[in-house]
C-alpha cells in the first residue's frame, strides 16, 4: 500500500521553476520551462481574473496619490477596502501556500476549522513578513526598491526548503507510522471512527475501545514508545488533546515557514506606499491584503479537509475500509509538499 | 489543481503594451513595442533608476533605465514571442530605445528587428508580450493597440487572436497576440 501510495504521488508529477526574483531587472537567464498541472480553473476565469487585479493594482494607486496630495480618510479607506479584494483574487491565482495547505489536509485529518487557522495564520505572517522586510531594507537600512524586492529570493529559498525539510519530517512520520496524523491539536471529528480490529497503521500498541453507552471512543494507551497512557472520553465531534506535542510542533513550524515565503505584491504596495509618504497607509493596505488573501487560501484549507473527508467516507461507505487509504493519504499529501517545495527551492538557488 | 508556495503569487506587474508591424517593401523588417507599466511599479524604477525629474526623464535617466533595467530582459527574448511563417525568431538586440514617463505611469519604447530571412511577398507573422513565468501580465492596450506602418501594396492584415501559451509552471493559458497575413487574403 505505501510502495503503491508512492508511486501514484510521483506519477502525479508536478512543474517546477518559479521566477523567484524580478525578471524586468534581474540578471538570472530564466529556468527550463516545463508543462505544469494547469489553472485551477478555465483560461477564460484566469484572464478574467487577471484584469480585475489589474483594475484593482490602478484603484490602489490613485487611492495612495489621493492620500498623498490630500491626506483623504475616504481614500485610506477605500484603499484598505481594494487590498482586501485584491488579496482574495490574488491567492486565488497560483501561489501563496495554497499547495502546503491543501497538501497538509490531504494528508492529516483534522476539523475544517484548522483549515481555516492554518490558510489564515499563513497569509496573515507573509503579510507580516512583507512589512518587516521593507521596513528593516527599505527604511532602516535605505536599500534601492528593487533590491528589497529582490532580496525576497533568499528569503523564497530559505522558506521552500524549511518546507522541504517538514515534508520529510510528515514523509517519515506517515511512512513509519510514528506519531498520529491529527494535526492541529485534533482531529476526532465527525466520521473518525477507530475501529479496534484494523491495522492501525502502526500503532501496536494503540487501543480503543467502544463505550456502548454513547457511542464514543475512549483511548486507552498509546503506542509503547510514547511511555504515555491517556485516558479519556473521545466523542465523535469533540476534539480531544490528542496530538502528540511533536505534531503540534511539526504543525506550527510548517505555518510558519509557508509564512515565510514573502509576497512580492504586497512588498510593492509597501514601497509604493513608502514612495507616496504614506508607509502607515501600506501597513493597513498590506493587513487587509493579507485578510484576503487568508480567505482565499482557508478556503482551499476546508475544502481540502471536506474532501479527504468526504473521500473516506465513500470509501467505508462501499466497504472499502477508509482507514487503510489513511496512511496513502498520509504520504502522498507529504510527498506533494516535498516536491513542490524542492522544486521551488531549487528555482529559487538558480536566482541567487 | 495545487498552486505552489511560490514568492510570486502570479502576476505582480502589469503592463499595457502596444505593436506597431513595419514593413519595408515586400516583406516584414521590424516589430515596434510600447509598453507602459503600472503606476505602482512606475514608482519602483523611477524610484531606482531616474535622477527623480519633476518633469520629463531626462537622456541619463533613459540610459540607466535601459542598462539596468531593460537591458535584462533580453535572457527573456524580451518578453517577445515573435514567429514569422510559424518560424520563433530569437531575437538579438532591440534598436530605438526611449522611456517616458506620463502621469505617473513609465513607458518603454522599443524596436525588434526581423531578420532578413522573412519571406517577401507574402507570409504570416504573429507577435506577442509575453512572460512564460507569468511575473508579469502583458496586456494590449485599449483603443488601438495594433498599428501597421508600410506594406500599402502587400495587403496586410493584422488582427488580435487569442492563442494558448505554455507557462514554465502553470500550464497552457490563453493570450492574446497579434496575427497578421500579408501579401495574401487576410
Amino acid at each position: 500500500m505505501a510502495v503503491l501510495a508512492v508511486v501514484l504521488a510521483l506519477m502525479a508529477g508536478w512543474a517546477a521553476p518559479v521566477r523567484a526574483g524580478d525578471p524586468l531587472t534581474g540578471r538570472s537567464a530564466p529556468a527550463e520551462t516545463g508543462a505544469g498541472p494547469g489553472l485551477p480553473f478555465g483560461n477564460g476565469a484566469m484572464m478574467r481574473l487577471v484584469d480585475a487585479q489589474r483594475r484593482l493594482n490602478d484603484a490602489i494607486s490613485t487611492a495612495f496619490h489621493d492620500v498623498r496630495d490630500r491626506g483623504s480618510l475616504g481614500a485610506i479607506l477605500l484603499i484598505l477596502g481594494l487590498a482586501f479584494l485584491y488579496g482574495v483574487l490574488h491567492a486565488l491565482g497560483p501561489g501563496h501556500g495554497k499547495a502546503v495547505v491543501a497538501s497538509y489536509f490531504v494528508a492529516n485529518r483534522a476539523r475544517w476549522t484548522h483549515g481555516v487557522v492554518m490558510g489564515s495564520l499563513i497569509s496573515l505572517i507573509q503579510g507580516a513578513g512583507a512589512v518587516v522586510m521593507v521596513g528593516v531594507l527599505a527604511i532602516v537600512l535605505q536599500w534601492r526598491q528593487f533590491d528589497v524586492l529582490d532580496r525576497a529570493t533568499l528569503v523564497e529559498f530559505v522558506s521552500y526548503g524549511l518546507i522541504a525539510v517538514l515534508g520529510l519530517v510528515m514523509f517519515y512520520r506517515a511512512v513509519t507510522g510514528k506519531g498520529h496524523d491529527h494535526g492541529l491539536g485534533g482531529g476526532h471529528d465527525e466520521g473518525h471512527v477507530h475501529g479496534h480490529e484494523h491495522d492501525h497503521h502502526g500503532h501496536a500498541a494503540h487501543v480503543h475501545a467502544r463505550v456502548p453507552d454513547h457511542g464514543a471512543e475512549v483511548v486507552l494507551a498509546r503506542p509503547a514508545e510514547m511511555g504515555t497512557i491517556v485516558l479519556g472520553a473521545s466523542p465523535a465531534r469533540a476534539t480531544p488533546a490528542y496530538a502528540p506535542v511533536s505534531q503540534l510542533k511539526l504543525d506550527a513550524r510548517l505555518i510558519v515557514a509557508a509564512g515565510l515565503t514573502p509576497c512580492a505584491s504586497a512588498i510593492i504596495v509597501l514601497l509604493f506606499a513608502l514612495a507616496n509618504q504614506a508607509f502607515g497607509v501600506g501597513i493597513a493596505a498590506v493587513a487587509a491584503l493579507s485578510i484576503g488573501m487568508a480567505v482565499t487560501v482557508s478556503a482551499i484549507g476546508v475544502l481540502s479537509v471536506l474532501g479527504r473527508h468526504t473521500l473516506l467516507r465513500v470509501l467505508d461507505t462501499v466497504g472499502m475500509q477508509s482507514h487503510r487509504f489513511e496512511q496513502a493519504l498520509a504520504i502522498i499529501g507529504s510527498v506533494l509538499i516535498v516536491a513542490a517545495s524542492a522544486l521551488l527551492m531549487m528555482a529559487a538557488w538558480v536566482r541567487l | 489543481m495545487l498552486g505552489t508556495t511560490s514568492a510570486s503569487a502570479h502576476p505582480h506587474v502589469f503592463i499595457d503594451y502596444a505593436v506597431t508591424v513595419i514593413f519595408d517593401g515586400q516583406k516584414p523588417s521590424a516589430v515596434h513595442f510600447l509598453w507602459v507599466f503600472d503606476t505602482m511599479y512606475s514608482s519602483m524604477l523611477f524610484r531606482d533608476f531616474t535622477s527623480h525629474p519633476t518633469g520629463q526623464l531626462t537622456a541619463s535617466d533613459v540610459l540607466n533605465l535601459r542598462t539596468k533595467a531593460f537591458e535584462d530582459t533580453a535572457d527573456f527574448n524580451y518578453f517577445t514571442d515573435l514567429a514569422v511563417n510559424g518560424t520563433d525568431i530569437k531575437i538579438k538586440k532591440v534598436t530605438d530605445f526611449n522611456a517616458r514617463i506620463d502621469r505617473g505611469h513609465i513607458s518603454y519604447a522599443f524596436t525588434v528587428p526581423i531578420p532578413d530571412s522573412a519571406p517577401a511577398g507574402s507570409g504570416t507573422l504573429e507577435v506577442a508580450s509575453f512572460d512564460h513565468e507569468f511575473y508579469i501580465s502583458f496586456q494590449l492596450i485599449k483603443g488601438a493597440p495594433i498599428g501597421v506602418k508600410g506594406g500599402d501594396k502587400l495587403g496586410v492584415a493584422c488582427k488580435p487572436k487569442t492563442v494558448t501559451k505554455d507557462t514554465s509552471f502553470f500550464g497552457p493559458i490563453d493570450a492574446i497576440v497579434v496575427a497578421c497575413n500579408y501579401g495574401k487574403a487576410g
